[in-house]
């Protein structure tokens, strides 16, 4: 397990704290979602986490040690697979999982035959002796895990991983960490698919602003009044009167060129399309969504904003 | 900890296709000092005219065999192998009888000539030229059959008596003077009981005769510096610091039977001088200040930018940061594997420098002078091995730290004198002058590129060829060392800083 202690960091005092005083933590055997806007902290966390970032305050635990103060021994335990994996381009895969494999003890033969394994089981047989600047981007994640499966560590942290995917490539993740989490591995799954994260977590953190504003089990999820969606109603031309109707309705609104998106609205979407229809205001699109998280989601980011 | 990343780093750098080809390039430069040495070597061999010249006879038989032993050497005492020497006896018919030195620059020479008086002609021919002189009738040599007589006057020194005793620079430290013995025993036998005594006394002259046994010393008096093994004996006597202008040490050898059979003294001082820029180091310190200090940091901007600026800036590094490693650690194996790296290709260039002077030139380069320079290319490395690394963590993006790192070494490497020479100029200063110096060998501290410089202008106590005192200039040893250590600290501990304490 990881546990994430009120991590502060701060990369330039003009712009203020990227994340503040952020804390979590993942057991082993869980997996946990990371879910927040682009910008919110959410890769500085897990860099931080991994150790390729200090905190500006604050610590990360893995398994018993402090990042920042033991990270050798820390850094034994971790897996990370960053959104944009970035190895020497000039690098062979082979060369490279073996000179890798050296800072975690690992004996030359060993390294071998693990290195062999590990690409197997990523789907990268055949490609071992590409160098890394030949491979796509779904290549190179996959050489990421395999690189971050080396050590067989107690911890992953996966960040964006399943962006640029193709479907199989999600599917592999998918189901590469469940089996993680049956073998009682402690997982952070950062993604913006929140649908992703709403079929394998067991637990989501929330994170707006650099700071952490919820943190909710599966259950509590369900829980969550679900009869509550989010309107996407695209405009033939977008008017004041039109904005200020759709506001008059409740919930979040969000204005996105023609689009208005409620993220909080219950009723009736065909009631609204008559509304506006009568108004005068012409409707390109009007579409329901029932999707809990990204409701959710939504629901905590109002709050947030409206309680600053 | 440290260990294991570091051995993992240095394996990665030492093997990365930069650093093979940089070494290799490295290695290609030293080779381009044999043009220079080919240049060196166009002037005459300094053993031209100065060896001297044994003889003996078989005794009163008709033709009576007259033998003659000579030697030539280089400066250094090392033999010259395939110079000729011609001796002709001149008279009611001519005598003549040509050989070559052998491997050990000794020549034998026998003429088997009448009983006669002869005009003998001596000439000798080295690849640098010749020499010819005239030797003592046989006639008028009355030494008994097999006696070995030293003649050839003129022919440098040698001191008193048969035995020739003369000083030769010391290969592996120019400073140092080693005495050479040219003898033979009896009828041309290797000299193999003869016996080297030194004494060293505060003054010149002043010492009178003490009957046997040494002349102005007894043998009982001095100190043995052991047998002679060969005709031509190179011997290194200990000669203790702190003598005053008017030490001498004086030489003596003598026979099984304690007959002194030659002497010679010299100075203290002439054995103990400060280095001279001789041939090969003179081309050596022109060729490691101007070639090796142009490219050397050249290489080592590209090895590091290689190693690491270029892998720190564009993220690569994180993949390695993410393993059991500690920033701290990271950065050091990388530092000390492109450091290391450099400075053994520098050292070995420097090695293979010094097989070529050897072999065209025939000396290697004064040892702690080859040190000197391996250490001040170490500096150099470092210095801006560390100043590159230091760059990477200051500026943003590859194409500032290249466009840096070009303008670091024009500045530092390549237009540094012409910028001196300027500033000398617009402070109303003359080219050449005692100011106009100093201000260039000062400005030498401020710049890595220039520490082989300044290490040739305190070693060797020259520029450019020029004889001087460089602690006038204020280039002393504490600064120097103080000024290595600056450089090569002071860019890696800015750097260590950076890497540990941000990201």
């Amino acid at each position: 397990m990881f546990e994430i202690k009120a991590a502060t960091k701060v990369f330039s005092a003009k712009q203020g704290p990227a994340i503040s005083a952020v804390s979590f933590d993942v057991r082993n055997g869980e997996i946990v979602g990371f879910v927040g806007l682009n910008g919110a902290g959410k890769t500085t966390t897990i860099r931080i986490a991994v150790g390729v970032s200090l905190p500006t305050s604050g610590t990360v635990v893995i398994d018993g040690h402090d990042i920042t103060r033991e990270k050798p021994e820390a850094s034994k335990s971790i897996g990370w697979v960053p959104e944009l994996p970035n190895f020497e381009p000039n690098a062979k895969a082979w060369s490279m999982m073996r000179y890798l494999a050296g800072f975690y003890n690992i004996d030359r033969e060993e390294a071998r035959r693990k290195s062999k394994d590990l690409l197997a089981s990523v789907g990268l047989s055949g490609f071992e002796n590409r160098k890394i600047r030949t491979y796509s981007q779904g290549m190179k994640k996959r050489f990421s895990l395999a690189v971050s499966l080396l050590s067989d560590p107690q911890n992953f942290l996966f960040d964006e991983v399943l962006n640029g995917l193709d479907p199989e490539g999600i599917h592999f993740f998918r189901e590469l960490m469940r089996g993680q989490k049956r073998m009682n591995k402690a997982i952070l799954l950062s993604s913006h698919i929140l649908t992703e994260i709403e079929n394998v977590a067991d637990r989501i953190v929330f994170i707006h602003r650099g700071r952490v504003i919820k943190i909710v089990t599966r259950d509590e999820l369900a829980a969550y009044e679900g009869e509550k969606g989010v309107l996407r109603i695209i405009l033939q031309n977008i008017t004041d009167d039109a904005v200020s109707y759709l506001k008059s309705l409740g919930g979040t609104a969000l204005v996105q060129g023609n689009e208005v998106i409620l993220s909080d609205f219950r009723g009736d979407s065909s009631q609204v399309n008559s509304e506006l229809v009568k108004k005068g205001i012409p409707v390109r699109e009007i579409k329901f969504e029932k999707t809990g998280l990204e409701q959710y989601f939504f629901d905590l980011i109002g709050k947030a904003d409206s309680a600053k | 900890m440290i260990i294991r990343p570091f051995l993992y780093d240095f394996k990665k750098t030492i093997t990365s296709k930069t650093v093979i080809i940089l070494v290799a390039i490295i290695l290609l430069i030293s080779l381009t000092i044999i043009p220079l040495t080919s240049i060196g070597s166009t002037s005459p061999p300094t053993g031209l005219g100065q060896a001297p010249i044994l003889y003996y006879h078989d005794g009163a038989s008709p033709n009576t065999g007259n033998h003659y032993l000579t030697y030539f050497t280089n400066q250094y005492g090392d033999g010259i192998n395939g110079a000729t020497v011609t001796i002709t006896f001149q008279g009611a018919r001519n005598y003549t009888q040509t050989t070559v030195t052998n491997s050990s620059g000794l020549a034998f020479v026998t003429v088997n000539a009448p009983n006669a008086s002869y005009s003998v002609m001596f000439k000798e021919q080295l690849p640098g030229g010749e020499l010819s002189t005239s030797l003592p009738d046989p006639a008028s040599i009355h030494s008994p059959s097999g006696v070995i007589t030293r003649i050839g006057g003129g022919f440098g020194g040698g001191g008193f008596g048969d035995a020739s005793i003369q000083a030769v620079v010391d290969k592996h430290n120019s400073s140092k003077r080693d005495i050479q013995v040219f003898y033979a025993a009896a009828f041309g036998v290797v000299p193999s009981t003869y016996t080297l005594y030194y004494k060293v006394v505060s003054s010149f002259g002043g010492y009178s005769c003490k009957g046997t046994g040494g002349c102005p010393f007894n043998y009982t008096d001095m100190t043995s510096l052991g047998n002679l093994n060969s005709y031509l004996d190179t011997f290194d006597p200990t000669i203790p610091t702190g003598l005053n202008q008017t030490a001498q040490v004086y030489f003596e050898l003598f026979s099984q039977t304690k007959t002194e059979v030659g002497s010679a003294s010299f100075s203290a001082f002439e054995l103990r001088q400060p280095r001279q820029p001789i041939m090969s180091t003179g081309i050596a310190s022109f060729f490691f200040s101007g070639v090796f200090g142009f490219f050397i940091p050249l290489m080592a901007i590209i090895g590091s930018y290689s190693s690491y600026g270029k892998d720190r800036l564009t993220g690569v590094l994180e993949s390695v940061l993410a393993r059991p490693v500690t920033k701290r650690g990271l950065a050091m194996s990388r530092f000390l594997s492109t450091v290391l790296s450099f400075t053994i290709a520098s050292a070995a260039a420097v090695g293979v420098v010094d097989l070529l002077l050897n072999s065209v030139g025939g000396s290697f380069l004064d040892q702690s002078y080859a040190l000197a320079i391996i250490a001040g290319l170490a500096v150099e490395v470092a210095a801006f091995t560390g100043l590159i690394f230091l760059l990477s963590h200051l500026l943003k993006s590859t194409g500032a730290l290249l466009g840096i790192s070009i303008v670091l070494f024009l500045v530092l490497d390549f237009f540094w004198s012409l910028i001196i020479l300027l500033l000398t100029f617009l402070l109303g200063g003359t080219s050449g002058s005692a100011v106009a110096l100093q201000a260039t060998f000062l400005s030498y501290y401020a710049n890595p590129a220039q520490f082989l410089s300044l290490i040739n202008v305190y070693v060797l106590q020259s520029s450019s060829g020029v004889l001087l005192q460089s602690s006038s200039y204020g280039v002393t040893l504490p600064a120097v060392i103080l000024d290595g250590i600056l450089w090569a600290v002071l860019p890696f501990i800015a750097f260590l800083y950076l890497a540990v304490k941000r990201d």
